[in-house]
């Protein structure tokens, strides 16, 4: 499940300019402590095994229910945690590789927003600190220039200036997800990371952090990695898509590819559970039974098989690899392996 | 750095003056909320009993700090009270033994004669003879019998002039190697010649001066020499022949001087026998009296000088002159007085003394004539006790003598009681009143708690204790809290080894057993005799360090929480510095937790050191805590005698730490925004 | 200078001044007081809470519901004067966003608000009895409301992680509401029944399940087990505050499917509290679209999916992007849901609105209009907008309380 594992147009992607990240096989496992002599018991395997590249200036989604990894794959790629295994080249350079100093320094480009507005502000800190004590840590803009800096920011993400010296807890959470925004935006990023940004918000709150995000990317060509388990926000902002389950990513296709034509059956059962606000609107859900498995002890073979409908021999001994089944479309099932492939495996299985 | 400039574009964008308008119905500027102070204000004055806390606190610290400034006594006042106690005045006797007032400086008188005098006076006045000579080698006095009770000491120029013995005595012992004799009672002269003849002669007995002498061997080339006396040796030829016979009759009669022919010799006793002596040039030297004067008139200062004077001058009765004054001594009525020119008496001389018990001679006449008659009365009665009515001066409120305007002496009447002793003296008691410490007095006007055992005002002393005790719970707290952040924080925010190293200091800090150190330090400090400020300072040094360990846990905890929150990780990822993080978002975050660790610690602080100043481990008395003051009333006894004292304490020190409890806890209610009241 | 002047005293009258407090503070005390009091009168008094249904065939009716919440920064009025009716065997999806009111309307319903702050101050909320009797919940006395909680009105809640006791067994748990409110039951009987309900919503475990404690259940099986716990005792009224909210995608299809199949196989009613559209399309027959603590549309799903008439639901539904439906930009309505405090008296809308007509600002400068009357659109459409004065029939203002005259 190493190299293999990689999309082959990964190979040297960290050198295509174009490419701002790229994650390569990144793994991230959390050690199972015994209690008594701290022993590692085993691994929560997170994330096992993530590979894709974004370029500059596009918007890849990352979806999957929760307990997935995506989450954790955002924290590990801003080096916010260090990794198992695997290389994330941002802009060309491999951030595991960097000094902390330089990574202190690299920080300003790569940014996070997160899904809880409430628990990502810091409570005692007015909001124009909170926004600006990153930006004269890195000396983004000359000092006499700072509070004005800060309130065009401000303006830019669609608070009055006024703002500035309130508090965090004064604010409804719309306007709290806009301080966030405001924050990363003001240190000059090329590259945010948006952790479920509008899960926790309104629906009509939702579309103006959507709309203003899209918006920031249109004026300053900022490059985000989305992750949300809202299927429907994710295709609205996402240029490319990557399904993930249990730690591991099952498709990855652009956008329009991957809602028109889903081919791994855990994309098309999620795809159709959404629910759709319109009463006539008949459901053919595909409902998975059953829940997700835990990422301690994951199935063997391919780890979906014990929820999929189209589950085969092959799919519960044998781990299936990341393929291009279409140009642009990735997709990690055995329902798009070779035929003949599938017809010697059986072979095998019969003979033993 | 970024592709693009920000500010570059903002600047721009601002430039064109598309500015975002306000949405009516916008809550963060139509709607007013409540200031972050003013929620956990009005969180915490809606907890009655917080509110019922603070006030109490604020009571206390008024007390303990200003109360002070106002309070008239300081902690270290001693008060004193005057108490009517009956109080052994004076003491009546008859005085039977004789006072030396010396008239002649010039003569120096041997200890040996003076302590001789009151036995040698009992044994004229026994034997009805008027003089006795009291003769050695170097000087010799003549005691002379002016009355029973005087008796005047003179110094004589005495000669022997014959002695009277019988059978053998030793008088002394012949050294042939030092060719010289060793008497043992007067020496003889020409007394070594005489033997040194006999010797040659190889005799054992010769005649000297009409007394035969005889000698027999002793150790070594001594003899000793013994006299074989029968009858009387004279050693003046000129001595009338009636001499050797009244001499004679002296001894047998042992008086002590005899007169032959119109002149008088003295009788001594020896080792032999008797002496006679002659005595000539007579010098006063010194009067012996029993007799105490008792002044009448106050104005004439009796010295030792006027004393002597008078007593030489009882026996003639002749006036004389003292200090340029002329005085007189006259028998009226049994009545020895002493008189001045005019005829006032200024003193009666008298073997009844009564005196002060304090020493000084403030009894006026009448009273010691009243009480000598009385006792007189006692004494043929054979009653016990006896009572007297009688002014005596009059005390004021302090003790001193009362005066009026001209300055004299005021009295007032009181009751005496004359009891009579065991040892023949009368004790006249009264009552009187006497200026002491006040001790353990209970509340009045003046000390509203009262006093304690050392006559220190309790609450003086409960509101400057206050003061210590308070400071100690806020200087321990604050230490606790210093090092606790430190070390909490370091341990919180670094997590691993050091977390691991920290931690595990923090087990050790918790098993050390506070009590036996304190118990340690304050024996240790006992016997360096610390002072007391540098042991209170030391005692909260020790407490602060003893007590980090759960304010460091406690911060671990938060900081540990507060770190995996979602703004800490936004922080490092803003790329933010370490210290940045630490001190501008963990810290104020820990705030809250802190005040209420705070408030809470300060209530058990407080309690800590009235524990261990009542065990008298910490702040030493005199200087005042809560501890120290209920440790004064410390017995069993003093716990059950002297409420006042401990209660009034005991309660502040409840009221206290109860009040910090509610505070802490209100405040913990008010800052947690969960919680529901 | 005179500019950062203005700031300062903008920044100051944010805050609310200690006289301020102090006077909310006072009022508060009062009001609370005495409604308590009201409350504690009318325990004795039955007429006070007896009374009946206007249509027999609803389970409940809220006339003109007002809930207030008494706090420090002011009154909150989260409800106010909400007119809807839930009919017998139907399900009824109360959509709004946070701080619409939705929950609190709920919990007037269910007696469980945080008195004394909150209070239901005006209206009535008729519960039918079934035997033409109803009680109005406003005024029902605690121990009568026991007899109607978990018996007749359930409640599935949002978190199921935390609304199961986690040291009881799941058995006991749903054991625990049969037993309280059928003494007459058996244990046996009780234990089919609740093995009868474990396998109605869809656990296949059955008698697995019975023994186990909370914690061994994944997220959606704890909602079963919570709406297992809620049919148990078959009641009238099954409120579902958020059920799917807490839940992921494919558990959330799960339950919805669930609950869907329940919903024809019982004899209850749902109320289908829920911010999320797609949710309410796939369960409910009617629709009550709630802002800012008033009702502003409702009708059948039909209606209030296919014909909008709102401008709020209008741009609700179009702000959330649908998966197929491809647009360069979501609409989006500016602005916020207000926190009902001293609203105006005009249509709480109108400052978002895109809409507006001359009538929602016939009186100038925010004096404002009246706010907007219910009015009827069709015969099952109500629209609380302006924009229908003409078309529709009007229906009537909601009636609210003044926090002021409950002193009086």
């Amino acid at each position: 499940m190493s190299e293999e594992m990689t999309p082959v147009s990964l190979e040297g992607a960290e050198k295509d300019s174009e490419n701002l990240l790229v994650v390569k096989n990144l793994k991230k496992y959390f050690p199972i402590k015994s209690s008594f002599f701290k022993m590692t018991v085993g691994n929560v395997k997170a994330v096992d095994g993530v590979s894709f590249a974004i370029k500059k200036g596009t918007t890849m989604g990352l979806v999957g229910e929760s307990g997935c990894g995506k989450s954790t794959t955002g924290r590990t790629i801003l080096r916010l945690q260090e990794k198992t295994e695997g290389e994330v080249y941002f802009d060309g350079q491999d951030i595991f590789k960097l000094s902390k100093e330089e990574l202190r320094k690299l920080r300003p480009r790569i940014q996070i927003i997160f899904q809880d507005p409430y628990s990502s502000l810091s409570p005692r800190l007015p909001v124009g600190e909170i926004i600006a004590e990153a930006v004269r840590e890195h000396g983004i803009v000359p000092k006499e220039e700072l509070d004005d800096y800060v309130t065009r920011v401000m303006e830019a993400c669609g608070l009055q200036e006024w703002h500035k010296n309130r508090y965090p807890h004064e604010f409804s959470g719309g306007q709290r997800q806009r301080i966030c925004i405001a924050r990363a935006l003001a240190l000059n990023p090329d590259f945010i990371l948006c952790d479920e940004p509008v899960s926790a918000l309104d629906v009509s709150i939702q579309a103006q952090i959507i709309n203003l995000l899209r918006d920031l990317q249109k004026q300053f060509g900022l490059t985000y990695l989305f992750i949300s388990h809202d299927l429907s926000v994710v295709e609205h902002i996402s240029d490319t898509v990557g399904v993930m389950y249990l730690g591991n990513m099952v498709e990855y296709a652009e956008t329009d590819k991957i809602y028109s034509k889903p081919l791994h059956p855990y994309t098309v059962a999620l795809f159709s559970a959404i629910p759709v606000p319109d009463p006539d609107y008949k459901m053919n859900r595909i409902v998975l039974q059953g829940n997700i498995p835990s990422p301690a002890n994951p199935p063997e073979g391919c780890k979906f098989h014990t929820r999929c409908e189209k589950c085969m021999e092959i799919c519960k001994s044998m781990a299936p690899e990341m393929r291009e089944v279409e140009p642009g479309h990735f997709c990690a099932c055995h329902l798009y392996d070779d035929p003949e492939e599938l017809k010697k495996f059986g072979k095998e299985s019969e003979s033993r | 750095m970024a592709s693009y400039n920000l500010n570059e574009i903002l600047k721009a964008k601002a430039a064109t003056g598309n500015k975002t308008e306000e949405i009516g119905l916008d809550d963060v500027s139509r709607v007013k909320v409540l200031s972050p102070g003013r929620q956990v204000f009005k969180r915490f004055i809606r907890n009655r009993l917080a509110v019922f806390g603070s006030g109490l606190l604020i009571l206390m610290f008024v007390f303990s700090f200003l109360g002070p400034i106002f309070y008239p006594y300081g902690q270290k006042e001693i008060f004193y009270k005057y108490d009517t106690q009956n109080v052994n005045y004076a003491l009546a006797k008859e005085i039977t033994s004789y006072t030396g007032y010396l008239i002649d400086s010039d003569i120096s008188v041997p200890r040996t004669v003076t302590t001789s005098i009151n036995s040698l006076a009992k044994k004229l006045i026994a034997s009805d003879d008027d003089a006795a000579l009291i003769a050695d080698d170097s000087s010799a006095f003549l005691l002379t019998r002016i009355s029973d009770d005087v008796f005047m000491l003179s110094s004589v120029r005495a000669e022997r002039i014959a002695s009277v013995g019988s059978g053998r005595a030793m008088i002394g012992v012949y050294d042939m190697l030092t060719d010289s004799i060793t008497f043992s009672g007067n020496s003889i002269d020409g007394l070594l010649d005489a033997i040194k003849e006999d010797f040659n002669r190889s005799g054992g007995e010769f005649t000297f001066d009409g007394v035969t002498y005889s000698y027999e061997k002793a150790a070594g080339k001594s003899y000793n020499i013994y006299s074989e006396m029968d009858g009387v040796a004279l050693y003046d030829n000129t001595l009338p022949a009636s001499f050797a016979g009244a001499f004679e009759k002296a001894a047998e009669n042992k008086t002590y001087s005899f007169a032959v022919s119109g002149r008088t010799y003295y009788v001594v006793e020896s080792q032999s026998g008797y002496d006679a002596y002659s005595a000539s040039g007579e010098k006063n030297a010194m009067v012996f009296t029993k007799l105490t004067f008792n002044a009448i008139s106050s104005d004439v200062n009796i010295n030792d000088s006027l004393k002597a004077d008078a007593l030489c001058h009882i026996a003639d009765g002749a006036s004389f002159e003292n200090d340029g004054t002329t005085y007189s001594v006259s028998d009226s009525e049994g009545l020895l007085l002493l008189k001045d020119a005019e005829g006032n008496e200024i003193a009666e001389l008298s073997v009844f003394s009564v005196r002060r018990y304090t020493g000084e001679d403030s009894i006026d006449y009448e009273l010691k004539k009243e009480i000598e008659e009385l006792v007189l009365v006692m004494e043929e009665t054979g009653v016990k006790t006896e009572t007297l009515v009688h002014d005596i001066p009059l005390q004021d409120g302090n003790g001193q003598y009362a005066y009026d305007e001209e300055g004299n002496l005021q009295y007032s009447e009181a009751e005496l009681v004359i009891t009579k002793r065991d040892t023949g003296e009368y004790q006249i008691n009264c009552d009187q009143i006497i200026y002491l410490i006040d001790m353990f007095s209970p509340s009045s006007k003046e000390h509203i708690l009262g006093t304690d055992g050392d006559g220190f005002d309790v609450l003086a002393r409960v509101m400057y204790g206050g003061r210590v005790s308070l400071l100690v719970g806020f200087v321990v707290v604050f230490l606790e809290i210093f090092i606790g952040v430190i070390m909490g924080g370091l341990a919180g925010y670094y997590g691993g080894w050091v977390d691991n190293l920290i931690m595990r200091l923090v087990d050790i800090f918790y098993c050390l057993p506070s009590l036996p150190i304190m118990i340690i330090l304050g024996a240790m400090m006992d016997s360096l005799r610390m002072d007391t400020y540098v042991r209170l300072m030391i005692m909260m040094a020790t407490l602060g360090i003893l007590g980090w360990a759960g304010v460091a846990r406690m911060v671990r905890g938060q900081i540990l929480s507060l770190r995996e929150q979602e703004f800490m990780v936004a922080a490092e990822a803003t790329g933010i510095r370490v210290k940045d993080r630490i001190f501008r978002h963990l810290i104020p975050n820990v705030m809250p937790q802190l005040i209420v660790i705070a408030t809470m610690g300060m209530g058990s602080v407080i309690l800590t050191e009235s524990t261990l100043s009542f065990l008298g481990l910490g702040v030493k008395h005199p200087l005042a805590t809560w501890g120290t003051i209920i440790n004064s009333v410390s017995s069993a006894t003093a716990m059950a005698h002297y409420q006042h004292i401990w209660i009034p304490v005991g309660l502040l020190i409840c009221l206290t730490v109860i009040a910090f409890n509610f505070v802490g806890d209100g405040l913990r209610d008010a800052y947690d925004p969960k919680s529901k009241r | 200078m005179a500019d950062n002047k203005e700031k300062k005293e903008e920044k100051k009258s944010s805050y609310i001044s200690a006289k301020e407090s102090r006077k909310i503070t006072k009022f508060n005390r009062k009001v609370t007081k005495r409604l308590e009091a009201d409350r504690a009168n009318a325990k004795k008094d039955p007429s006070l809470y007896k009374t009946h249904m206007k249509d027999d065939k609803n389970v409940v009716e809220f006339d003109n519901v007002c809930t207030y919440f008494f706090t420090d920064v002011g009154v909150v009025k989260a409800v106010d004067g909400i007119t809807f009716n839930i009919p017998k065997c139907s399900t009824v999806g109360v959509v709004g966003e946070s701080g619409c009111g939705k929950s609190v309307t709920s919990l007037s319903l269910m007696q469980l608000l945080q008195r004394p702050s909150g209070q239901t101050v005006g209206g009535e909320i008729r519960f039918n009895l079934g035997d033409g009797n109803a009680y109005n919940i406003v005024n029902t006395p605690t121990s009568k409301m026991q007899e109607i909680r978990g018996n007749k009105v359930s409640m599935i809640f949002q978190e199921p992680m935390t609304s199961l006791n986690p040291v009881f067994k799941i058995g006991m748990q749903v054991n625990e509401v049969l037993e309280l409110h059928h003494p007459e039951m058996s244990k046996e009987e009780i234990r089919n029944r609740t093995l009868e309900m474990l396998e109605m919503v869809g656990i296949a475990n059955k008698e697995g399940v019975y023994e186990m404690y909370p914690h061994e259940l994944s997220g959606g099986m704890r909602q079963r087990v919570m709406i297992a716990i809620a049919l148990a005792c078959s009641p009238e009224l099954i409120i579902a505050d958020e059920p799917t909210t807490a839940l992921d995608v494919t558990i959330q299809a799960q339950i919805l499917d669930l609950l869907s199949e329940l919903k024809d196989k019982i004899n209850s009613s749902i109320m289908l509290i829920t911010h999320d559209l797609g949710v309410v399309a796939s369960m409910a027959d009617y629709v009550v679209v709630m802002y800012a603590g008033r009702v502003i549309e409702k009708g059948t799903a039909d209606d209030i999916f296919h014909h909008p008439a709102h401008p709020y639901t209008i741009g609700l539904m179009k702000s959330k992007p649908v998966v197929g439906k491809k647009v360069d930009e979501l609409y989006n309505i500016e602005g916020n849901v207000p926190n009902p405090v001293d609203m105006p008296d005009y249509c709480y809308f109108r400052d978002r609105c895109e809409m507006q007509c001359e009538r929602c600002k016939a009186k100038k400068d925010g004096a404002g209009a009246d706010y907007p009357p219910e009015i009827k659109i069709s015969d099952t459409h109500f629209v609380s907008c302006y924009r229908f004065f003409d078309e529709g029939e009007v229906l009537g203002y909601p009636k609210t309380v003044n926090a002021e005259e409950l002193l009086k």
